[in-house]
């Protein structure tokens, strides 16, 4: 398993001043990012979640995105999803804003730390980690009443 | 809220934070579980809270993003702009069941995306063993 992980080689780490965005949108790709917009909404506001697991893969796989433009668009594309999610959450009362303060402040450093990180952390490594954490949870969840 | 409250919600959004920036996701997958399990809040409030803490946090890492040149604007603007008329569809569906119906979809989720996450890898080094395109 860890031999095989070296096959994908993370990208080598760039220079501050190479950018790496690849033009993507031709007519087919736009209705794919239509589509995987709509879908990563669905599953957004239904779980809570920003959709970037959908969003994510789906570029990636898709659309030919490269990996790291993928992780950065997925989340700007998060913020308006997330605003149509808490305007209809919050409508029906089921925010917690003190808590959501607490932890903004926490995730908002966060965020600014593991953006800065993501050219130089391996990404393939990263997400499998993640993908073994996301199926912990589940179960636990699962199993705790 | 208790202190222990606090530093329970402050070590998980310094989690999600990091997470989120990293991998491009929101965090909710951290912050709605640990709502749940740690701070004990319903199922419902737990998801609008993550919706909520998720929009400075997705700012703060795309503007990030954004200035170290990786993010597509155009594709971004098209993915949120639909991502918004599926987010009203979603949350009227996670509005209207109950809160243990919610519970059970958040971990039919965790587990397909985490299955998902850690296969694909495996099949592409396949791929690439085999010699396949």
């Amino acid at each position: 398993m860890s031999a095989r992980d070296t096959s994908e080689a993370p990208s080598a780490p760039r220079s501050a001043g190479a950018p790496a965005v690849r033009t993507v949108l031709t007519p087919r790709t736009v209705g794919g990012a239509a589509l995987l917009g709509l879908l990563a909404g669905i599953f957004s506001g239904l779980l809570g979640v920003g959709g970037g697991l959908i969003m994510v893969p789906g570029m990636v796989l898709a659309m030919r995105t490269r990996q790291h433009v993928a992780h950065a668009t997925s989340l700007a594309a998060i913020v308006p999803t997330a605003v149509a999610g808490v305007l209809a959450f919050g409508k029906a009362s089921a925010v917690d804003w003190k808590v959501g303060l607490v932890l903004a402040a926490g995730s908002i450093p966060g965020a600014r730390v593991g953006a800065m990180a993501m050219k130089r952390i391996p990404a393939a490594r990263l997400r499998m980690v993640f993908g073994v954490f996301v199926i912990a949870v589940g179960v636990v969840l699962l199993v705790v009443k | 809220m208790s202190v222990s409250t606090i530093l329970i919600a402050l070590a998980l959004g310094i989690a999600t934070g990091v997470v989120s920036g990293l991998l491009g996701v929101g965090g909710g997958i951290f912050m709605v579980p640990g709502m749940v399990l740690f701070l004990g809040m319903s199922q419902h409030t737990a998801e609008g809270t993550s919706l909520l803490v998720i929009i400075p946090t997705a700012v703060v890492g795309a503007f990030t993003h954004w200035r170290n040149g990786y993010v597509l604007l155009l594709g971004a603007a098209i993915l949120g702009g639909f991502g918004i008329a599926g987010a009203v569809i979603g949350s009227h569906i996670a509005l209207s069941v109950s809160s243990h119906t919610l519970r059970l979809l958040f971990v039919a989720y965790l587990m397909v995306m985490g299955v998902r996450m850690v296969i694909p890898e495996r099949a592409a080094a396949k791929r690439a063993a085999n010699g396949d395109a």
